[in-house]
């Protein structure tokens, strides 16, 4: 595994509780937040903070790598790793970017009616790209377009005519915590709803859209 | 067609122009040879065009008295009447085949139906390539925006004035009106998306002959995307941030077997050493640096 001094996280709201993750933890919590992402139909709180120290993880492993003895069988080892962590770092925030090209209006409208203290779904650069990305097409389609059109069509609302993410659809998940009192919605007309208990290590198939919070609080891992 | 038209002829046999010839001034049978007599009296003196011959091709469906011998000979028989206009319309034998046959009007197209065609010739075009931009075909659209709104611009004033009975008309052009937005704005809309997975497949800089299919909005829309995402890029971490379009499948392996595809010059490696990617040579390199090349096409995965 990756040599480093052990890495210090901190926790999402700014406060000054320090974490302390081994490398391997951190890894760890990287591919949980990139399975979570790959698989959920909308856009998941960012994870900035391990984006962060898994980068400085990387530029730590490159450095010693550097110094290392040229020809020792341990670089070509470490550097598979530095390259299958990359991997798994790049893939996450692509897929990101993909969901904020894919649902730009709705992310953004969410972001602009988010309470003050509510962890954002964007990070900094992220919004920035959103916004500009939003703009970008919004000039593009009125000057091509919009602007030839009759006054009273010129005005397009993106917001619905962008399709929003399917919080319906179904996924694989395995319960990490125990979960009681799980409401779920009837599916056919005679189901009434019920409530089920999802225990520990169990794999279930589900609607996104009732266990939405559990993936958030890391209740329940994706797969 | 035409051909068919002169094999069709070619099978009538000579009792055509004979019975023409018997027939000429007379209207008994016995002096007919012995094609039987097939007239009906709602064809007398009608000729037969081209097309009809077509859809009842045998037997002969020559009607009596209908044949003319040729366009130029006048035709005796006081007995016989046809229409004035048959000479012209049915010219000599050898003459058939130059006859084109008049193209049918052209037909007004429905509202929408050009909008739609728009969006269908994307559709058609294979697995996210992308085709030429269709700027006749937008524009075509507009304009049967422009025509529809004025026409129910006219319509609401006289609507106002107390003609209520337009009110389904002006409806039904606002329909119209917000499908043709609907399918323009759609096809603008693909072709962006379509614009940006060439990005993430291509690199910045774009195969010229794509370069040609984009519009100039749409290659500024293109321009402004890229620098986006490289302010994003950049921000990632590190001094130089993190290039999230390299490293798109797992890693299998840390080196692979790559073959030039065409003279690149010169090619660094980590430990200082400089390989001469000449065409056709192969070479077993560091898998990360190679990837950016493959993409180009400079380089290709020998997968042995």
């Amino acid at each position: 595994m990756a040599e480093g001094p052990e890495v210090r996280e901190l926790d999402s709201d700014g406060s000054s509780e320090e974490l302390v993750l081994t490398p391997a933890q951190l890894i760890r919590s990287l591919e949980q937040a990139w399975l979570n992402e790959k698989f959920a139909p909308e856009l998941l709180e960012s994870k900035s903070e391990i984006v962060e120290c898994v980068m400085e993880q990387l530029d730590h492993m490159e450095s010693n790598l550097k110094r290392a003895k040229h020809g020792d069988l341990k670089v070509s080892i470490h550097r598979m790793e530095i390259e299958r962590i990359r991997y798994v770092l790049s893939s996450y925030l692509r897929c990101r970017l993909v969901k904020i090209e894919k649902f730009f209006p709705h992310i953004l409208e969410k972001e602009k009616s988010r309470a003050e203290g509510e962890p954002s779904v964007l990070s900094p650069e992220e919004f920035a790209f959103a916004k500009e990305y939003m703009a970008n097409t919004e000039t593009y389609l009125k000057n091509v377009a919009l602007k030839h059109m009759p006054p009273n069509l010129q005005k397009v609302d993106l917001l619905r005519l962008v399709p929003k993410p399917n919080l319906d659809s179904f996924v694989f998940l395995r319960v990490q915590e125990r979960q009681e009192n799980i409401l779920v919605e009837p599916e056919t007309d005679e189901q009434r709803e019920y409530v089920i208990d999802l225990e520990e290590g169990s794999q279930h198939l589900i609607r996104y859209k009732t266990i939405a919070p559990l993936v958030g609080s890391g209740a329940v891992q994706l797969i | 067609q035409d051909r068919q038209a002169w094999a069709a002829l070619q099978r009538e046999p000579l009792h055509c122009t004979a019975r023409f010839r018997a027939g000429c001034g007379r209207s008994d049978a016995t002096s007919r040879p012995s094609a039987p007599r097939r007239a009906g009296p709602g064809l007398m003196g009608r000729g037969v065009s081209v097309l009809e011959r077509e859809v009842c091709p045998s037997p002969a469906p020559v009607r009596e008295g209908a044949w003319p011998r040729s366009a130029a000979a006048p035709i005796g028989g006081a007995g016989r009447r046809r229409a004035l206009g048959t000479r012209a319309r049915f010219p000599a034998r050898s003459a058939l085949l130059a006859v084109p046959v008049p193209p049918p009007p052209p037909r007004v197209p429905m509202f929408g139906e050009r909008a739609a065609e728009l969006v269908r010739g994307l559709h058609r075009a294979a697995d996210g390539h992308l085709p030429a931009f269709n700027e006749d075909g937008i524009r075509q659209v507009l304009e049967e925006m422009k025509a529809l709104y004025e026409q129910n611009q006219a319509d609401v004033n006289e609507a106002k004035s107390g003609r209520s009975d337009l009110i389904r008309t002006i409806k039904f052009r606002h329909c119209a009106l917000l499908r043709n937005r609907r399918c323009v704005v759609a096809y603008l809309y693909d072709r962006l998306l379509r614009i940006r997975a060439l990005r993430w497949e291509y690199g910045s800089v774009l195969p010229s002959d794509l370069r040609f299919h984009m519009s100039a909005d749409e290659t500024e829309w293109f321009n402004q995307y890229k620098k986006s995402l490289a302010t994003y890029m950049r921000s990632l971490g590190g001094e130089e941030g993190l290039d999230l379009t390299q490293d798109m499948k797992p890693p299998k392996s840390l080196y692979i077997e790559v073959r030039c595809l065409k003279d690149h010059g010169e090619f660094e490696i980590e430990d200082g050493t400089t390989i001469l990617l000449k065409k056709n040579s192969q070479h077993f390199l560091p898998r990360w640096k190679c990837e950016q090349l493959i993409r180009q096409g400079v380089l290709e995965h020998v997968l042995s």
